[in-house]
């Protein structure tokens, strides 16, 4: 018997309000992969994501973690049967340091209650802290470690809620749309940061409208729009499949006739 | 030391600790409106168990303490389905029912009030005091001051990284309740006659006020906040009404120019860094 | 019969609640702000159309001061709360009404003491006698005042464009600004409106208790809160009842339990409804939304 995949999506359907947002969805993950979720805005990338994550429950289907059935499972477990993510619209502890919002991250590696209330702050060298500048140090942070994050440019910020997602040591990080709003070299520094998280055995799965990027980055991608699948394969497959050219290559192309008007 | 001295540090000590008691919810973002409710818990606890069963003061203490606990636990959990404005008001309403509650306890004495037997030194007092304040300075260094801090700021995300939202809500709640108690224990045996309106709802507001003048993020806030509250007061001369004005002109200013309270991490940071400089 | 009577009697104060309570749900329900100023500025209407009256003033001009004075105060805390409560967390424009309230009673403690002062009855005392019942009529006109007032309103907020800005700045301050609804213009607006409820329902007691004090705000304005929970925060048909219910609850509960036990059932209850229906007996299912 073949080895499940880390995630499978089986035929799920979500419905707000009775508005079908996703329908009979189906797809894998296998664990190493580097994999895209890509389509038009409001195609229901966010809300797979969601549902992965535990934030709404399903209509309908089942989604699998290395074979576990976790539609059932408490959000807050989720993170235990390794899924963690990262946020579009950056969610930090404003008043906090890089450190201590990193350390967030930890939760999964240190919930015992001796950890809980342990005077970290009082130890010379604290682990936690330690592997938090580490952390930070190997993204090219060191130098914004002690301070308050809502003092710090975007991308940064950006960067910073990725470390905190990569330090719960997940076996599959959820990333939304990580190189929105960031430059051209932080873009690139992001793609370097990500091959290394994956380098260390960390299967990607991303949600991105940047299409250099995930050209560059991922091995494989999904195409979803109105929240049902309409293509699978490499990034050349799926740019040659005339439903997606019709539905998203076309509707980006419309977005951009409509931006540069 | 003067009489007078010592009243004003007594009153500070108290003051100190139960501001403590309005800061850990307020730091997992809980206004809490009710602290009076859980003060009067304590206070007549003590004072019941010491005037009956002629126990020390100190275990009356810890029975106040623990009965003010228990029932923030037993209520937590309903009370806390809500949140905001919805417990702040939820908490409001609580203080009153146990005020009422007291009101007609006949056995400790209900409207007419009721005489505690047992005073409590000076010395008592303060260790008490320091104790509470040394337990809560520890626990601000641990991962559950962070995780209050989370909850506050993000009750969707701390859930995903794994934190147990409720359980840190039920805690920082009743543990607030705790030192409540504390303090309303220290108060029955330094003033040695309790009555129902004593805990009213402007005690809650008050000890709320302690907490946002000094700020909630960091545990010296609170404690400069009961400071500036006690002393204040007493600083101004003329008529008490007065002192009352001055002092709702500067709440409103402050909140207006400073919401975020007179201390906070970054101020805290600032100072540091600047030692470090100097050194 | 003494039952009968006490329920009228019950529904007589809460008509004052129903003020009161409309005043809270209002800002609430648009701004999500609990204002606890509302208590003092009860209090400041009734002492300051007393002092008019001392001073020899008409009632006719007296009792549009106390209002005016109302307005004005609700106006101020207006520019010193809702202002400044952008970015901040929840509890700091609340506490600044607190403030304020704790400013109003003390300028008056200064001004006046802290002494009952009787406020002259205005409306001759007639009472209706039926069946062993007795009616004031001052009671019942205030009464009715209040739910007049109520349904107008209602009726503001439902016909007019002033209305329909509140509503739309209760549903998103945000859409409210897309749509075009200068927001800035419609919240001092709201504040006008809720200082002359609170003003009118502060003179309306002083009337017919005929007292007033510097505490006077502080239990009014605690049972108006409750009231507005009951009957669902934000919306202002809920705390018509809800205020109708605090003021028999109150009554019953002396003429049941006595006296020393009427916060208990009051606020026993008020505290069982905000944790089983946070929305309230008429509020929507979404503890938050909006139900004007």
């Amino acid at each position: 018997m073949s080895k499940p995949a880390l995630l499978e999506f089986a035929e799920v359907s979500k419905l707000f309000g009775g508005l079908a947002v996703i329908t009979q969805l189906s797809f894998k993950v296998d664990a190493g992969e580097r994999l895209a979720l890509i389509g038009p805005n409001g195609a229901g990338k966010s809300t797979v994501f969601n549902l992965i994550s535990g934030v709404y429950p399903l209509s309908a289907g089942r989604i699998l973690i290395e074979g576990k059935d976790i539609t059932q499972m408490a959000s807050r477990r989720r993170i235990y049967h390794g899924v963690s993510r990262s946020f579009q619209n950056i969610r930090l502890m404003e008043h906090q340091t890089a450190i201590e919002n990193i350390m967030l991250g930890q939760h999964p590696t240190a919930s015992s209650l001796s950890d809980l209330l342990t005077p970290y702050r009082l130890q010379r060298r604290s682990p936690w802290v330690e592997e938090a500048k580490e952390a930070l140090a190997r993204a090219k942070l060191a130098q914004y470690a002690e301070r308050p994050v809502n003092t710090l440019p975007y991308g940064v910020r950006k960067r910073i809620d990725l470390l905190r997602a990569v330090m719960a040591r997940p076996k599959l990080l959820l990333l939304d749309e990580p190189a929105a709003g960031l430059n051209p070299v932080e873009t690139e520094e992001l793609h370097e940061q990500l091959m290394a998280i994956h380098d260390s055995g960390i299967t990607l799965l991303v949600v991105e409208h940047d299409m250099h990027f995930v050209d560059r980055l991922c091995t494989r991608v999904v195409v979803i729009n109105f929240g049902e699948k309409i293509a699978e394969g490499t990034m050349d497959e799926v740019r040659r499949d005339a439903k997606v050219r019709e539905a998203y290559l076309g509707a980006e192309v419309a977005t951009e006739a409509s931006d540069a008007s | 030391m003067s009489g007078y001295a010592e009243a004003i540090l007594l009153m500070l000590a108290i003051n100190v600790v139960v501001a403590q008691a309005g800061y850990l919810p307020l730091a997992a973002g809980q206004l809490n409106l009710g602290v009076a409710g859980f003060m009067a818990i304590g206070a007549y606890v003590s004072a019941f168990v010491t005037n009956t069963y002629d126990l020390p003061i100190v275990l009356g203490i810890v029975s106040g303490a623990f009965a003010a606990w228990l029932v923030a636990v037993l209520l937590a959990v309903p009370l806390l389905r809500a949140s905001g404005i919805y417990l702040a008001l939820a908490t409001f309403a609580l203080g009153q029912v146990i005020q009422a509650v007291f009101l007609n306890l006949e056995v400790v004495g209900a409207a007419a009030g009721y005489a505690v037997k047992k005073h409590a030194s000076f010395s008592l007092i303060m260790t008490t005091t320091a104790t509470v304040l040394a337990l809560v300075f520890l626990l601000s260094r641990t991962r559950f001051a962070l995780y209050l801090t989370a909850v506050k700021n993000d009750p969707v995300v701390s859930d995903l990284f794994g934190i147990n939202v409720r359980m840190i809500k039920v805690q920082a709640f009743s543990l607030g309740a705790l030192i409540a108690g504390v303090g309303g224990a220290l108060y029955a045996h330094q003033y040695s006659y309790l009555e129902p309106q004593n805990f009213n709802i402007l005690l809650s507001v008050y000890i709320v006020l302690y907490v946002l003048l000094g700020g909630t993020q960091t545990v010296l806030g609170p404690i400069l906040g009961a400071f500036f509250f006690t002393l204040l007061p007493e600083l101004l001369r003329g008529s008490e009404q007065w002192r009352y004005v001055v002092f709702a002109l500067f709440i409103i200013a402050l909140m207006a120019l400073r919401p975020q309270g007179l201390i906070t991490t970054e101020l805290l940071r600032r100072l540091t860094l600047r030692r470090e400089s100097k050194g | 019969m003494l039952l009968l009577q006490q329920i009228i009697n019950g529904l007589m104060m809460g008509g004052i609640y129903v003020l009161v309570a409309v005043s809270f749900t209002l800002t609430i329900g648009v701004l999500n702000f609990l204002n606890f100023s509302i208590p003092g500025i009860f209090m400041l209407s009734a002492i300051m159309a007393w002092r008019a009256l001392e001073n020899g003033w008409h009632w006719g001009l007296a009792i549009p001061f106390g209002l005016l004075v109302a307005i004005c105060a609700s106006f101020v805390v207006e520019r010193f709360t809702y202002r400044f409560m952008k970015n901040v967390d929840h509890e700091i424009p609340l506490v600044s009404s607190i403030g304020f309230l704790i400013l109003f009673e003390n300028l008056v403690l200064v001004a006046w003491g802290s002494d009952q002062q009787k406020f002259p009855s205005l409306i001759p005392d007639l009472n209706i006698r039926a069946g062993g019942l007795i009616i004031g009529i001052g009671q019942m006109l205030s009464l009715a005042l209040a739910l007049l007032l109520v349904i107008g309103i209602s009726l503001l907020l439902k016909r007019t464009q002033l209305g329909r800005g509140i509503r739309a700045l209760a549903e998103n301050a945000e859409t409210a600004t897309l749509l075009g609804i200068e927001v800035h213009r419609i919240v001092p607006v709201l504040f006008v409106v809720t200082g002359l409820l609170t003003g009118i329902s502060g003179i309306l007691f002083a009337m017919n208790y005929q007292q007033v004090s510097a505490a006077m705000g502080d239990v009014v304005g605690l049972k108006g809160i409750a009231a507005m929970v009951i009957g669902g925060m934000g919306n202002i048909w809920g705390a018509i009842i809800g205020g109708l219910l605090i003021g028999l609850t109150e009554v019953l509960s002396i003429y049941f339990f006595g006296a020393d036990k009427v916060d208990f059932y009051v606020y026993g209850l008020f505290l069982v409804l905000i944790i089983l229906r946070p929305q309230g007996i008429l509020g929507s299912s979404a503890a938050t939304g909006v139900k004007l």
